[in-house]
C-alpha cells in the first residue's frame, strides 16, 4: 500500500491526536480524540473509516482532502469542521456531527456533504466564498441558530434536506444564489426558510413547508422565484417584509393561518397558485404605494445610516435604484390564483372590486398612520380568478 | 392706513418668498480612472474630520454619464464621494473626499470640478507614466502560480495591510503587468485559499515578497522581473507575524473578557481600538481573537483617547450571526488610556445580529 497509514485502534481509551498539521496520507480508525486544532494541509488527505468516533475539543481545518463515511464527530461547543476551498474529492456522507458552534463550514471549494445529521450545533453548515458545495440527504435537527446558513454569492446545490426544529431558521440564504434549492422538507422551524438582501435571487422548487411559524420569510429587496412548493399548516406560510418581490408561482398553500402577508412595500407577483383552507389567504399591512413614494427611499437611507458595527459604517453597497420600486400604481398583483372550491363558488357575480373575506386590504382598513399622517392601504388586484386549481398535476 | 400695512407687508412677504424659493444645491460629476462613474453616492456632511457625523447631511446618487445634481439649503458642505463595486471575485472600495472642501451653497446650483475617486488602500497610489513598466510571473514549486495578488508597495518598512499603492492580479499562466512611472517600490504577492485579495494570510496560504526588493525602475524602463516563487504560510510564520505591526507587544494595553447576554465567555471575538469617535473604516488597534475564556489584549503604542467596539469578523457591514458589541463605560464607548499602563475594560457584552 502507497499510503502511509496511521491507525489508531483503540479499545477503552481514546488516544490523544497532537497538535499539528497532516500533510501526507493519514486514515483513522476507531475512537479519536482531537484535543488541539489540527490542519489538513492542501497536499494532505485524511481518510476517516466507517465507524469511527470522533471526539473534538478543537477545530479541525481541511485544505487538501478529507473523506469521511459514517463518522461520528462529537463535542462540546468545539468549532466544527472548515473545508477551505476543497475539491469535489473532499466528502462527508453518512456522518453525524453535533455539539459544534459551526458544524461544517465551507470556504469556496466543491465539497460533498450528503445524508448528514447535523445535530445540536450552533450552525449546522455554513457556505461561503462563492463555494459549489453539494448539501444533499442530510438532516439539520435541533441547531440552536441556523441549519443551513449560505452566504456570498454561493452557488450551491441544495437537495432533499430535512430542516427540523432549529432554534431560529432552517436555512438562511444571504446574499446568495444556490445553483438549485429543491426537495427540501422544513417542519418545526421559527422560520423554515430565510431568503434576505438584494442578489438573493434563486429558484425556490418543490420544496415542503410545514408546521412552521413563517414558512418562508423574504426581506431586503430580495427577489427569489418560489415555485411549486407545499405550503402547509404554517401561521404565516410566505412573510414579504421591507421591499420584498418574489415570483410567487404555482405553489399550494394550504391550511396556514396566514398563507401570505405582505408588508412594507413588498410587490411580489402571486398567480397560479392554489390557496386552500387558509383561515386568511392574502394580508397586507403597512403597505402603500403612497408611502413608499414619499418615504420608502428616505426610510431606507435612515435605515442604513447608522447602522454600521459601531454605529457609523455606512452599508451602500446597492443602490436605491436596485433597491427601489417601479410602475406602482397602489394594488399587490395577486391575478390568476385559485381560491378554493367555496371561494370560487362565492366569487360569481362579484366584480373586480369587491371585498373578499380572505384577502385583508384596503378595503377593509382604508388608512394606516404614521408620524400623524395617513396613507392609503394597497388593494390587492385578484380578478381575474382561476375557476379551477392548478397544482393537482405540478405536485403529483 | 392699516389695509395699506398689511397689503405692505404682505407684498413685501411675498417679494421675500419669490427671491427665496429658488433651488440650490450642489452639481458635479464623479469619475474613476477618467471615466464617468455611474450609481456611486455622494455625501453631504455638514461638518468635517472627527466633527462630522456618522449619517451625512444629504446624499445623492450618480446618473449614468457620472453626473448628480443635489438640491442643498444655502450654506458649506464637506463632499465625500464613494462607490463599492463587487464583481470578478474581487471587491473594491471607490472614494474621495472632494479637495476644494468645503462646498459653498449660494442662491443657486453651485458647479464643481469632476471628483476624482481612487480605490481604498492605495494610501500612496501611483500614477503609472505610460511608459514604465516590470513583467513577471509567481512561481510555486517550479509550476506557474494562477490567480495570485501582486502588490506594489511604496514604502518598504511593511509590506502588509492595505497600504499597498498598486494591486493586480497574475493570469492563466502567474505572469503579471505592473504599470508604475520611475521609483522604488516593494513588492509582495500573496494567494489566500478563500480568493480573498485582502485580510490577514492564514496558516496554508501562499506569501512571498519580491527576492529583489526593492525594485528601482528608471523612467521608460522596461523591465524583466526573476522568477518569484511564493510559498504557504506555516503556523509558526503566522506566530511571528502576529507578533508584529498591530499586534507588537508593548507596555500599554486593554485587556478584558468578552461576554454573551448569558454572561458566557465568548471566544474567537476581535476587540478594535479606534483614535476616531466614530470608530468606523480600519481601526488602529486591533486584539488577537478572544480565548476560550473570552479574554483579550488589546496593545497600543501610545497613551490618549480610544474608543473600542468588539466583533465577530473583519470589516464590511454586518451580517446576519454576526457577535458585535461596544466598551459602554461611556456612552462614546470610549476610554482614557495613560502610556505604559495596562487598563481593564472589565466585561464587555456582544449580541448575536439576525
Amino acid at each position: 500500500m502507497r499510503f502511509l497509514l496511521i491507525i489508531f485502534l483503540l479499545l477503552n481509551i481514546p488516544t490523544g491526536a497532537a497538535a499539528r498539521v497532516i500533510d501526507g496520507p493519514e486514515r483513522w480508525q476507531g475512537e479519536i480524540r482531537v484535543t488541539e486544532s489540527l490542519r489538513v494541509a492542501k497536499e494532505g488527505r485524511l481518510i476517516i473509516a466507517p465507524g469511527t468516533r470522533v471526539l473534538a475539543e478543537a477545530g479541525i481545518e481541511v485544505a487538501g482532502e478529507l473523506q469521511a463515511t459514517e463518522v461520528e464527530f462529537s463535542g462540546r461547543n468545539w468549532p466544527g469542521i472548515t473545508l477551505k476551498g476543497t475539491s469535489s474529492q473532499t466528502w462527508l456522507k453518512g456522518c453525524r456531527i453535533t455539539g459544534a458552534q459551526t458544524g461544517i463550514s465551507v470556504i469556496g471549494g466543491a465539497p460533498q456533504l450528503t445524508e448528514l445529521l447535523l445535530e445540536d450545533n450552533r450552525i449546522g453548515i455554513e457556505l461561503r466564498q462563492k463555494s459549489r458545495a453539494r448539501v444533499e440527504d442530510s438532516i439539520f435537527r435541533n441547531n440552536s441558530r441556523v441549519g443551513l446558513f449560505i452566504k456570498d454569492e454561493v452557488t450551491s446545490v441544495v437537495r432533499g434536506n430535512r430542516f427540523e426544529k432549529q432554534g431560529k431558521f432552517g436555512a438562511y440564504i444571504y446574499r446568495a444564489l444556490p445553483q438549485q434549492f429543491t426537495e427540501n422538507l422544513f417542519i418545526d422551524n421559527p422560520t423554515g426558510l430565510m431568503i434576505s438582501h438584494f442578489g438573493s435571487d434563486l429558484l425556490v422548487k418543490n420544496n415542503d413547508f410545514r408546521n412552521n411559524n413563517i414558512g418562508i420569510k423574504v426581506d431586503r429587496t430580495a427577489r427569489p422565484k418560489i415555485v411549486a412548493n407545499r405550503i402547509e399548516q404554517n401561521q404565516t406560510g410566505i412573510e414579504l417584509y421591507r421591499r420584498a418581490d418574489p415570483l410567487i408561482e404555482l405553489n399550494l398553500l394550504k391550511g396556514n393561518s396566514r398563507a401570505i402577508h405582505v408588508s412594507f412595500s413588498s410587490y411580489p407577483q402571486i398567480r397560479h397558485n392554489d390557496f386552500v383552507s387558509n383561515q386568511r389567504a392574502l394580508i397586507l399591512e403597512f403597505q402603500s404605494s403612497q408611502w413608499e413614494e414619499q418615504k420608502g427611499a428616505g426610510a431606507r437611507e435612515q435605515q442604513i445610516s447608522g447602522h454600521g458595527a459601531f454605529g457609523g459604517r455606512k452599508q451602500n453597497e446597492i443602490t436605491e435604484q436596485q433597491r427601489g420600486t417601479h410602475g406602482l400604481d397602489g394594488t399587490v398583483d395577486a391575478r390568476e390564483n385559485w381560491w378554493g372550491e367555496q371561494e370560487t363558488a362565492a366569487l360569481k357575480g362579484l366584480g373586480p372590486e369587491a371585498n373578499l373575506g380572505w384577502i385583508d386590504d384596503g378595503r377593509d382598513q382604508p388608512f394606516f398612520e404614521e408620524d400623524g399622517r395617513s396613507y392609503p392601504l394597497d388593494l390587492v388586484r385578484w380578478s381575474p380568478f382561476s375557476p379551477q386549481p392548478y397544482t393537482l398535476e405540478v405536485l403529483k | 392706513m392699516t389695509v395699506f400695512c398689511r397689503l405692505l407687508t404682505l407684498a413685501l412677504l411675498l417679494f421675500v418668498q419669490a427671491c427665496t424659493s429658488g433651488e440650490s444645491g450642489v452639481e458635479g460629476q464623479l469619475l474613476f480612472e477618467q471615466q464617468p462613474l455611474s450609481q456611486a453616492r455622494v455625501e453631504f456632511y455638514l461638518k468635517s474630520g472627527n466633527e462630522r457625523s456618522s449619517s451625512p447631511f444629504s446624499v445623492a446618487t450618480t446618473d449614468t454619464s457620472g453626473a448628480f445634481r443635489a438640491t442643498l439649503p444655502v450654506g458649506e458642505y464637506y463632499l465625500v464621494g464613494k462607490k463599492k463595486e463587487q464583481g470578478g471575485g474581487v471587491n473594491r472600495m471607490l472614494m474621495s473626499e472632494y479637495p476644494q472642501n468645503p462646498v459653498v451653497v449660494k442662491k443657486s446650483y453651485t458647479a464643481i470640478k469632476p471628483l476624482r475617486l481612487k480605490e481604498v488602500g492605495f494610501e500612496g497610489a501611483i500614477s503609472a507614466d505610460g511608459k514604465t513598466s516590470a513583467n513577471g510571473q509567481l512561481l510555486l514549486a517550479g509550476e506557474a502560480l494562477v490567480d495570485a495578488f501582486i502588490y506594489v508597495y511604496t514604502r518598504g518598512d511593511a509590506l502588509t495591510g492595505p497600504a499597498y499603492g498598486q494591486v493586480v492580479r497574475a493570469d492563466e499562466q502567474g505572469r503579471f503587468t505592473l504599470k508604475l512611472a520611475a521609483g522604488r517600490y516593494w513588492l509582495a504577492a500573496r494567494k489566500r485559499n478563500d480568493g480573498s485579495r485582502v485580510g490577514n494570510p492564514e496558516t496554508g496560504d501562499l506569501n512571498g515578497e519580491y527576492p529583489g526588493n526593492p525594485l528601482v525602475l528608471k523612467a521608460g524602463e522596461q523591465r524583466q522581473l526573476e522568477p518569484w516563487t511564493l510559498a504557504p504560510v506555516t503556523s509558526s510564520a503566522k506566530q511571528r507575524r502576529l507578533t508584529k505591526g498591530k499586534f507588537t507587544r508593548t507596555t500599554t494595553w486593554l485587556s478584558g473578557r468578552v461576554i454573551d447576554e448569558e454572561q458566557a465567555p465568548v471566544a474567537g471575538i476581535y476587540l478594535f481600538a479606534y483614535r476616531d469617535n466614530r470608530m468606523i473604516g480600519k481601526p488602529n488597534f486591533i486584539s488577537s481573537p478572544t480565548t476560550a475564556n473570552g479574554q483579550f489584549t488589546i496593545y497600543l503604542e501610545k497613551g490618549g483617547e480610544f474608543f473600542v467596539g468588539a466583533r465577530s469578523t473583519f470589516g464590511g457591514p454586518l451580517e446576519p450571526g454576526e457577535w458585535v458589541g461596544t466598551y459602554d463605560d461611556r456612552p462614546d464607548h470610549g476610554i482614557e488610556v495613560r502610556l505604559n499602563e495596562a487598563t481593564d475594560l472589565g466585561d464587555i457584552l456582544v449580541r448575536e445580529v439576525w
